[in-house]
């Protein structure tokens, strides 16, 4: 017999602990659709049941006020789960009580688990376990996640509320319950039958403004929404009185023991000095990671690829087919990593010999980061300069990470929690924040000229990067970034949940990015192989020489940047330019075009519309960019 | 009773109301900012660090002065 259970609860309560303490190692992970919020499915057998788990992204409540919380309540609704299990962290559970009031409001059965109990007892927390399940009309849980403690008590309570008849929904003072019993009337009728069973959560959502079930705020009549707003705040207050009531009954402490800021919180709020010391570690992190990224993920493979794989998988293809379109498609016309455009020579060597290493080690690092606390505490100290551009602190290790690859940049937007915000940073990193491999060439062309044209061309970049931000903060519809975290306390990492979190995405790039990757190193061969290239180069080069004053074969080089803008810079080595020429041929390849693995990423990520609308604003700006340093060159000679 | 912002708090207090949109509302009471409840403000600069129910939250001072404090609360 299979039991659907849905976990919830607040950020960091340990809910991915419990779930892979539960699932062990088959848990799936996926968007959900039309978003990229990560959803975790895994199962569980326990006394001849099966247990389908789902973990959801944390939430503060039911109403969303962000893309995961929205996810969080859609998942509810659409996956009609059996039990509801909120994780509550028995250290703060009065401030949890409100949700799981909230989610007694569904009708579903729900177990309350109060994790970290041993914190709490450490704190001289009691929580009366059967005053609190009797209080709410639910199993109560105590557990220690971390240390697999509670688990067994935890499966069996879940059977044990999936067999329950009968659901208590918390009960509000006689007038609201009689506008509520109108408001569910009234909604019932017009309900489809999937959400025939949520009835009095959907009457109860309509009046909070749950923006999850706006399509059905026609089923009420105008004269009822009059009273909204009174009706709404009168029930947020008198669901966090019962919380409170139910707390004062159910829970004792001898003595409220304050807690005590690390003085490494206090800097990191602290605006100057958190910024500077945030931004030294910051980069000291991330560049040592992406040291070991170049050697592990770049140069060691590269040897293995070029002395042994490559001429090894060309004989092969080389006995099938010594030539013709297959050949050329699988393993190219020219050898080498860049050159030869086949599937499994260029294909296999950027997907497991670049990408696949250096996204390895950036989710690891990402995993230690999120799970030891510190992202919440950069997010806090970079929140006020980021949010001029539209982003939340949260953003910067994605900016960061997008330095060592914009493919690994654009997934660990992924920890973003709106999808204005994902997009943006996504866009600005694409558009300006050079991969690692591509900083090195720019730093070789232009660092034989003078070391200015290197300051120059990031101070471009920053400019640029900035002056989009801003109007795209401004243009774009979406939620405003406020910032409102809860600073959890300093954890060490648990190694099993970090490998099985890395592993979940991981796999989740191999399944959706991969494909994307070879379909356009696939296009980009066909596209050589038909001569559409040259045809693009030639057709492009008025506006070389006419508007940006460069010489007409830089078309070449731009036309490769599409497929790696590394070589696309390396290849300007060639040309007889000028410095500013030069410092206009780099801009305009790091600006024009994502390179073919972003396009990929941005594809699987975002989707065709939106990554057709982030070439439209790279072509559109790097033409402006581009023409107006072609002006200045002209002028300066 | 003489109530004040959060953003002026130093030290201990209870929130006594929480005003702004409805949304800020219920977003505030659903991350524990309920009237009645005791908090002790930790950092009151450029964004407010406080502590409630053995919890720390970082919010912004623009949210933060919607949180209304004293030394009980309003029924």
């Amino acid at each position: 017999m299979k039991i659907k259970v849905v976990l919830v609860g607040h950020p960091n309560v340990g809910k991915s602990v419990i779930f892979n303490n539960l699932t062990g190692l088959n848990a799936i992970i996926s968007n959900y659709p039309g978003t990229t919020v990560e959803v975790y499915r895994g199962r569980a057998r326990w006394k001849g049941f099966t247990i389908e788990l789902v973990d959801t992204p944390g939430t503060y409540s039911l109403v969303p006020t962000t893309q995961a919380e929205e996810v969080t309540c859609r998942v509810i609704l659409e996956e009609r789960p059996d039990v509801i299990v909120h994780v509550a962290d028995a250290t703060s559970i009065r401030r949890h009580l409100y949700l799981t009031l909230e989610l007694l409001e569904l009708g579903v059965p729900v177990v309350l688990v109060a994790n970290q109990i041993d914190r709490a007892e450490a704190l001289e927390i009691k929580i009366r376990e059967e005053e609190l399940g009797r209080l709410l009309n639910i199993p109560i849980v105590v557990c220690v996640a971390t240390k697999k403690i509670g688990m067994t008590p935890l499966l069996d309570k879940i059977i044990e509320a999936y067999k329950r008849s009968s659901i208590a929904y918390p009960r509000y003072s006689k007038r609201i319950e009689r506008y509520l019993d109108l408001a569910e009337k009234t909604v019932r009728e017009k309900l489809p039958s999937r959400l025939k069973h949520f009835s009095r959560f959907t009457a109860v959502h309509l009046i909070l403004g749950n923006r999850v079930l706006d399509n059905l705020a026609h089923t009420i009549p105008e004269q009822l929404k009059v009273e909204f707003p009174e009706y709404s705040r009168q029930i947020i207050l008198e669901r966090a009185k019962m919380a409170d009531q139910i707390y004062e009954k159910a829970v004792s402490i001898r003595e409220v023991k304050h807690l005590k800021l690390r003085k490494i919180d206090y800097i990191s709020v602290s605006p100057v000095f958190g910024i500077t010391i945030m931004t030294v570690l910051t980069l000291l992190v991330t560049y040592s990671i992406l040291g070991v990224i170049h050697e592990i993920g770049h140069r060691i493979p590269s040897t293995f690829y070029h002395n042994f794989y490559e001429p090894f998988i060309r004989k092969i293809i080389e006995s099938v087919a010594p030539q013709g379109l297959l050949h050329d498609i699988l393993i190219g016309e020219k050898a080498g990593i860049y050159g030869s455009l086949g599937l499994l020579t260029t294909g296999v060597s950027f997907v497991f010999f670049m990408i696949l290493p250096s996204i390895l080690f950036l989710y690891l690092v990402l995993g230690i980061l999120e799970d030891l606390g510190l992202l919440p505490r950069i997010a806090i100290s970079f929140h006020r300069p980021l949010r001029k551009i539209g982003l939340s602190g949260d953003a910067t290790m994605p900016l960061v990470a997008g330095t060592g690859c914009s493919i690994v940049g654009v997934l660990s937007t992924r920890i973003l929690r709106s999808d204005k915000e994902r997009f943006t940073a996504s866009l600005l990193q694409v558009l300006g924040i050079p991969c690692m491999a591509q900083q090195v060439m720019i730093w070789h062309i232009l660092g034989k000229y003078d070391l200015s044209y290197i300051s120059a061309f990031y101070l471009l970049l920053l400019s640029i990067v900035v002056t989009l931000g801003i109007v795209l903060n401004r243009i774009t519809p979406g939620e405003t970034c406020i910032l409102l975290l809860e600073l959890p306390p300093w954890r060490k990492p648990q190694l099993r949940n970090l490998l099985k979190k890395t592993y979940a995405r991981v796999l989740s790039f191999l399944k959706t990015g991969v494909p994307l990757v070879f379909l356009g190193i696939f296009i980009a061969n066909l596209a050589y192989y038909t001569g559409a290239i040259a045809l693009i180069a030639r057709l492009f080069s008025p506006i070389m020489s006419n508007l940006l004053k460069l010489p007409s074969e830089v078309c070449i080089a731009l036309v490769v940047s599409i497929l790696r803008k590394d070589v696309a810079v390396g290849i300007l080595g060639g040309y007889k330019l000028t410095p500013f020429q030069a410092l206009t041929a780099v801009t305009i390849i790091t600006l024009s075009f994502p390179c073919v693995g972003s396009l990929g990423i941005m594809l699987s990520e975002f989707r065709v519309r939106r990554t057709l609308k982030v070439i439209a604003i790279m072509l559109v700006t790097s033409l402006v960019v581009g023409s107006l340093l072609g002006f200045l060159s002209s002028i300066l000679g | 009773m003489r109530t004040q912002p959060l953003t002026i708090l130093r030290g201990y207090g209870i929130v006594a109301r929480v005003e702004g949109s409805s949304e800020e509302f219920r977003r505030l009471l659903s991350l524990g900012f309920a009237p009645g409840r005791k908090i002790k403000s930790h950092v009151n600069g450029s964004v407010v660090v406080v502590e409630i129910d053995n919890s720390i939250l970082v919010i912004d001072h623009q949210l933060a002065s919607k949180i209304m404090v004293g030394d009980r609360y309003e029924d």
